[in-house]
């Protein structure tokens, strides 16, 4: 569904260069702190900014040759940026009805009443999370095959965050469609995607499939001493810290096995970027 | 195109007062002035300054960014705007000039219907230059520098005018020789000028546009 191979863009003070793939059926997650590259990452995608150099191709085409028709099978949900705030939601089916030839007025409707979505009130009277629960029901509301979700889940509450997933795990039972996805709350990831992108001042530095990440990945809290002994050849990264080291690892179960003494902890999305701030690779 | 269209009018049916103050404005000229040129035109220039209002609100809180990942190419949104703000001008002239026609008629002020439509054209021809110099100035800086450029921009036609009328004047022609030729040529030949110059102006404005917003980055 999505290509981008070694996509650059350089800005002033920051330079993309990511490859990412997400294929027909999947979910696959961005993560990464703030201004490291995923919403520049989004808009390439979207063809919405010129590539400096490498392809970014969205069904087989590439971003910025995406015709109407091809438009018309994407849903999108950007984190800073939505439909005219002056409008309001019933001033907007006719506007969808018009865009997309297969937008189901009442399965919008009645997904807006399910979420209590004011049909009357301008959206610029509407709290970060009501406007970000209309984003994806108008994202659903098309038979799109592909979702493009830049943070969808921030400034939900989480009983409307579960909800929300929950559409998103609905809409996924159909065959042949997927979700490129992004938020900070890792773990919405972790219980929804298959595969998980961690992307560090504009690259790609770590991908996984998410059942991997969380069951080999782990963090080990070493003493100084420790760490002199320890086998560092199935070490990703490793941060100093005031008891020894801080190391990732992507064999947790080595390390279990052969050094009972090391304290080993779950790795997961948010250890992950953590050891991205301040660490060291190896 | 027709749903950018629709997204535009639901835009102007939400701006309540300024459809209201616009009516009391229009209703109170219509029942006190001796000639319906200043309304026919404050009218017309009012309801297709929205256009660029329109504008302004697709690019809040980077609205624009957004519009352009749904299936709307950026020619479409060219052409929706240049379309919205000529139907919102011939639109509001249409009606403001059939209201002036019956309110002058039963006031019974004796205006002429060649009067009348010489007004409508005036306030046309102001509109189309309106549009042709806003759209492509409002898409290149947005609202804020937008409005900065627009000054400049004007500025910069007085000065081209004003320095091409002293230029004439030195090499002997006079404006308003112009003026009279104008004035003696058939009416509708001068319609048909204007016109013909209205639809190069746009289409001119329209093809900066269009320029402007395909390399624009969102």
């Amino acid at each position: 569904m999505i290509v981008l191979e070694q996509v650059k863009k350089n800005y002033q003070n920051f330079t993309l260069d990511c490859s990412l793939t997400v294929p027909e059926g999947c979910v696959t997650g961005l993560v990464g702190r703030n201004g490291a590259g995923k919403s520049t990452t989004f808009k390439a995608v979207l063809g919405l900014i010129g590539i400096d150099g490498g392809s970014a191709r969205v069904f087989g085409k590439p971003a910025a040759e995406l015709t109407k028709a091809d438009r018309e099978q994407m849903g999108v949900v950007l984190s800073n940026a939505g439909f005219s705030e002056y409008l309001k939601v019933k001033d907007l089916a006719p506007v969808l009805r018009n865009m997309y030839h297969s937008f189901d007025e009442a399965g919008f409707f009645e997904k807006c009443g399910r979420l209590r979505i004011p049909l009357d009130k301008q959206m610029k009277d509407f709290s970060t999370g009501m406007r970000q629960k209309l984003q994806i029901t108008a994202a659903l509301s098309h038979q799109a095959r592909l979702l493009i979700l830049d943070e969808p889940t921030a400034g939900l509450d989480v009983v409307t965050r579960e909800l929300l997933l929950d559409m998103l795990r609905e809409y996924m039972e159909q065959e042949g469609r997927s979700i490129l996805i992004s938020s900070h709350i890792s773990t919405d990831l972790e219980s929804f995607c298959d595969d998980i992108y961690l992307i560090d001042e504009g690259k790609i530095v770590l991908h996984e499939d998410t059942d991997i990440l969380l069951s080999s990945y782990g963090i080990l809290k070493v003493t100084p001493e420790q760490y002199e002994k320890l086998d560092k050849r199935h070490l990703l990264s490793e941060k100093r810290e005031d008891y020894g080291y801080r190391c990732l690892t992507g064999e947790k179960r080595f390390y279990q096995e052969n050094y009972p003494d090391v304290v080993v902890e779950n790795g997961g999305i948010d250890e992950l970027i953590l050891m991205r701030e301040g660490g060291r690779d190896r | 195109m027709k749903a950018l269209l629709i997204k535009d009018w639901k835009l102007l049916m939400s701006q309540k007062q300024f459809f209201l103050v616009t009516i009391v404005i229009v209703g109170a000229f219509l029942f006190t002035a001796r000639n319906p040129a200043f309304v026919v035109s404050y009218a017309t220039i009012m309801y297709t300054v929205f256009t660029i209002s329109t504008i302004s609100y697709d690019d809040y809180h980077n609205g624009m960014s957004f519009l352009m990942t749904l299936p709307v190419s950026r020619t479409d949104y060219v052409a929706e705007k240049y379309t919205f703000g000529i139907l919102m001008g011939s639109g509001t002239s249409a009606v403001v000039m059939a209201a002036a026609a019956a309110v002058f008629k039963v006031r019974d002020t004796g205006l002429s219907a060649e009067e009348l439509l010489l007004s409508v054209m005036t306030a046309m021809l102001v509109a189309v230059f309106f549009l042709a110099f806003t759209i492509p100035v409002q898409l290149k800086f947005g609202a804020e520098k937008g409005r900065m450029a627009l000054m400049a921009v004007s500025m910069l036609c007085f000065v081209l005018v004003m320095g091409g009328a002293v230029l004439a004047e030195r090499m002997g022609w006079k404006a308003g020789d112009l003026f009279e030729k104008v004035e003696e040529a058939p009416l509708g030949m001068v319609v048909c000028a204007m016109g013909a110059g209205c639809v190069c102006i746009l289409l001119l404005s329209a093809v900066i546009s269009l320029r402007v917003l395909k390399q624009r980055e969102f």
